[in-house]
């Protein structure tokens, strides 16, 4: 084993008007060549500071303060990055070392084609023609499996969809076999379809052409460092905690830290979970009464802007025919890719945005033609937890007022009174009465997120649209926020929708599960048996995309593209351009979509159910 | 309070915005304690020899009706700020409620409002205050009131795209689904959010104001003699500008310093104002 780069007593701080900050505390490591050495953390744990101290782009108001990293160039020399001055460092940027990042989007030039910009990295690091460079940039584009690489290449990083634009990032990595790849991150922001498509790439590249380059996979993902990484250094607050070969980091960890970690992940948790769940199966007669929000034909249309007056025939179609019924103290899970339609469908059930067509009853109450006044008292009792939860709480408010001022503009409190209730509801989500005084910005993450959960519950609602609430964070921190949840859903009486792209999350916390594809819902079920007995083509590759810290090496269903536009969805079944076994009326588009029930309680579009 | 002392520190380590700072703060407390400080009555004439030069009884001269210039230009403080600042918070606070409603409200309101602005913006403001005072009237207040108008469109459109910007935000939302009305959400929410955008911009704009006020006096539209105004001082030395420069140069020079301190302190704030920037970068 060849080491390749030596980082020794790494040491980084951050320099600001609040004082200086230590980024990364004496860290040691190395890579080996051809070896996959994977960096897990948490957010703030030191991980990305490590690899742009190595590449030598740490913003400017960072320094290092002690410590070494030794390379060994293509040339065999050792070289020491710190010590470097600018142009040298340019010299291995791109050559020895190089990166991908974790936004494809932003880390490619709008403005120039994508056969260019691979065409410049190579010119700059290699003295030769350009028609040979040409003909290099269309073999790696190839490398990457891009499909149709010379016309590719004349197009714009627009023109490509996001798992495209990664595979550029990826090829443009690669340009001149350099002895390390650094990829920050690259999957993150991708879905679990493209992201294992992306990762198989990754596999098959380390696996052949290019098995002396070494890579630093630096993930929040336990599952892909599972899959990927030969070994793994575990990172807590700018310390290294754990170092080791994958298999024996999560076998037996040795670190509490990493321990707590690995459990705190949702698929560990369910475990002890199933113990207490109570039997699915057991069908009960559905009472009319018990019915809380049912939705019959929901369609959500967004207009396409074609210009200042005349309006376009085009529309984005997002929701389409949506039929479903929510029953009291149930917890529906709505999963999907970005771009599935899932947040629309949301937002337009508790009537932020307003449907293009469909019903929707709440409470045997048609609301679906309501205005914004007659909605006032119904927004009461439907509420909705977000995403982000620093850009949904105002910063300019402390929690106190964002919290008060519901009860007091619905009239349901007098204000000693409200005072009194809030904190309770801020003692309730755990959090310590002095934090209403606070502004939102002295809260971590998690606390955030427990303050919106505190607004959703002041009105006293009956129901909720949480919509991706854990996405934003750690896992840590997303095991504590999902068990707060479990137990108020109790304590207050709720009836949930919960909105996530993370199929773990789902099974751990949801009752029920639909799975939207472009608009449609094409299968709905129990949790148990839409997990253990998937039997839509999409939900099962969506189930095999994803990594697993646990459980064996399946053979894993991928499913080939990208999302179609939802502006142009297929005709027929819109799952089948991208169907690993569709029949032939599914292929021409024949068959109409719509659900049938397969089981008591399990219902699947009727393509999907026909040709299985 | 952290956050203060670091947006002092930041301020006084700049020369520019502390030499601003000093200056506005002497200009001011001389405008407060003008009885103080001023050696002479403002309009009591023949206090010396007519155009007498400086001297260190007149410290800045006297001008065609043996006043005290310096006298004067102290007084005259107490209009050219005041005014200045008047006019900016009438077109600041119709700007924002303009701009705040048209961004919210969308659709056809905001259409038709960004129109009215472009239109408006047509006219240059210069214009447009002299269409406003012959229409109603000569006099230093309804100048003020022409100039505050005139600024309008300018502080709208940009209040209009920060409030889109707001709007957009999930906790805009959130407050939706709470079921809070819109003049709650434009004023309670949106508004507290772009008010550090709305302190730059009307800082910013206070030296424009104070120039376009001063010019229009100096065309005779705006104070009216004897009034100690700088730009009506300046225009009433204009005929004696050969013999005594003194009348024009000095009322001139406290015109330019006021208006640049301004415009320096409001370059800086926005520096300040910008959490991202640290101690040491951004010197102007």
């Amino acid at each position: 084993m060849v080491e390749i780069l030596n980082v020794s007593n790494l040491s980084t701080a951050f320099q600001s008007d609040y004082g200086s900050k230590q980024a990364l505390k004496n860290i040691s490591f190395k890579i080996n060549e051809g070896e996959v050495l994977a960096l897990v953390g948490e957010s703030g744990s030191g991980k990305t500071v490590t690899s742009l101290s190595i590449m030598g782009l740490l913003p400017n108001n960072a320094y290092i303060q002690e410590g070494n990293i030794n390379l060994i160039d293509k040339k065999n020399n050792q070289v020491n990055i710190l010590k470097l001055t600018d142009e040298k460092h340019n010299l291995i940027r791109g050559n020895d070392i190089s990166m991908v990042f974790q936004e494809p989007m932003t880390c490619l030039n709008p403005t120039m084609t994508i056969g260019d910009q691979i065409v410049e990295v190579i010119l700059n690091h290699k003295k030769i023609s350009k028609t040979k460079a040409v003909k290099e940039m269309i073999d790696l584009l190839g490398l990457v499996e891009i499909p149709d690489p010379t016309q590719r290449a004349r197009e714009y990083p627009h023109q490509l969809s996001g798992g495209m634009r990664q595979r550029v990032m990826i090829s443009i990595a690669l340009a001149c076999t350099p002895k390390l790849i650094i990829a920050d991150e690259p999957t993150s922001a991708l879905d679990v379809t493209i992201q294992a498509q992306l990762l198989q790439l990754l596999m098959k590249l380390k696996n052949s052409i290019v098995s002396k380059t070494s890579i630093l996979f630096i993930t929040h993902d336990l599952g892909i460092v599972r899959e990927l990484a030969d070994r793994v250094i575990v990172m807590y607050q700018g310390e290294i905690v754990e170092e080791g070969q994958v298999k024996d980091v999560f076998d037996n960890p040795k670190h509490s830290y990493t321990s707590n970690l690995i459990q705190s992940l949702p698929e560990f948790k369910l475990e002890e979970r199933k113990l207490t769940r109570k039997d699915d199966n057991k069908q009960t007669k559905v009472d009319d009464n018990e019915i809380i929000l049912k939705i019959e034909n929901l369609f959500k249309e967004f207009p396409v802007e074609k210009g200042f007056f005349k309006e376009s025939n085009e529309t984005v179609k997002a929701v389409q025919n949506i039929s479903l019924n929510v029953k009291k103290n149930e917890v529906l899970g709505l999963v999907g890719e970005s771009g599935s339609g899932k947040s629309t469908l949301g937002k337009s059930i508790i009537k932020l945005l307003q449907p293009s067509r469909g019903k929707i009853y709440f409470n045997n109450e048609n609301i679906s033609e309501y205005s914004n006044k007659q909605m006032i008292k119904i927004r009461q009792k439907m509420q909705m937890i977000f995403q982000d939860p620093f850009a949904s709480l105002n910063p300019r408010k402390n929690i106190l007022d964002t919290l008060i001022e519901p009860i007091l503009v619905h009239n349901l409190m007098k204000k000693n009174e409200a005072i009194n209730y809030i904190k309770e509801i801020i003692n309730d989500v755990g959090l310590p009465i002095e934090s209403l005084r606070r502004f939102p910005h002295e809260f971590s993450g998690g606390q955030r997120q427990r303050i919106g959960i505190a607004r959703a519950l002041v009105l006293k609602p009956e129901f909720i649209v949480a919509d991706e609430p854990v996405s934003a964070l750690d896992v840590s921190i997303q095991a504590q926020v999902l068990n707060l949840l479990e137990k108020l859903k109790k304590t207050y009486n709720l009836t949930m929708i919960f909105i996530s792209h993370d199929l773990s999350v789902i099974e751990f916390f949801c009752d029920k599960v639909a799975v939207m594809y472009l608009g449609h819902i094409v299968e709905i079920a129990p949790v148990s048996k839409l997990f253990n007995s998937p039997k839509h083509s999409y939900t099962r590759a969506l189930l095999s995309a994803v990594p697993k810290v646990k459980g064996k090496d399946k053979e894993k269903i991928l499913i080939k593209g990208d999302i179609p536009s939802p502006i142009n969805p297929p005709s027929g079944c819109v799952f089948r351009t991208r169907c690993p076994n569709p029949g032939i009326d599914c292929k021409g588009g024949n068959i109409e979509m719509g659900l049938i029930e397969v089981e008591p309680g399990h219902w699947v579009d009727q393509c999907c159910a026909n040709c299985n | 309070m952290k956050n203060f002392s670091i947006i002092l520190k930041r301020f006084l380590l700049n020369k520019g915005s502390a030499f601003g700072g000093i200056f506005l703060l002497i200009i001011i407390i001389g405008a407060i304690f003008a009885p103080l400080i001023a050696p002479y009555n403002w309009n009591e004439v023949d206090t010396g020899p007519r155009l007498a030069p400086p001297s260190w009884d007149f410290l800045f001269g006297t001008d065609i009706h043996g006043r005290d210039v310096f006298s004067r230009i102290v007084y005259g403080a107490r209009y050219s700020l005041s005014v200045g600042v008047i006019s900016v918070l009438f077109g600041i606070v119709a700007g924002s409620i303009f701009g705040i409603t048209i961004a919210y409200i969308g659709g056809r309101v905001d259409i038709i409002g960004s129109r009215i602005i472009d239109v408006m913006f047509g006219f240059p403001s210069f214009l447009l205050s002299l269409l406003v005072v012959a229409i109603i009237g000569v006099g230093l207040w309804n100048v003020v009131f022409a100039v505050g108008l005139a600024s309008i469109p300018h502080f709208a459109r940009i209040i209009r795209s920060a409030a889109l910007q707001v709007k957009e935000q999930p906790y805009i939302e959130a407050c939706v689904n709470m079921g809070f009305g819109k003049i709650r959400i434009m004023f309670n929410h949106i508004l507290p959010n772009i008010f550090p955008i709305i302190i730059v911009i009307a800082t910013m704009d206070l030296g424009g104001a104070i120039i376009s006020i001063a010019s229009l006096s100096f065309l005779g539209l705006g104070a009216q003699p004897p009034e100690p105004e700088w730009g009506a001082m300046l225009s009433s030395g204009r005929e004696y500008m050969r013999y005594a420069p003194w009348t024009m140069i000095y009322p001139g020079l406290f015109l330019f310093l006021t208006v640049m301190s301004v415009n320096l302190l409001g370059d800086r704030l926005s520096i300040a104002l910008d959490a991202r920037q640290s101690v040491d970068k951004g010197k102007v």
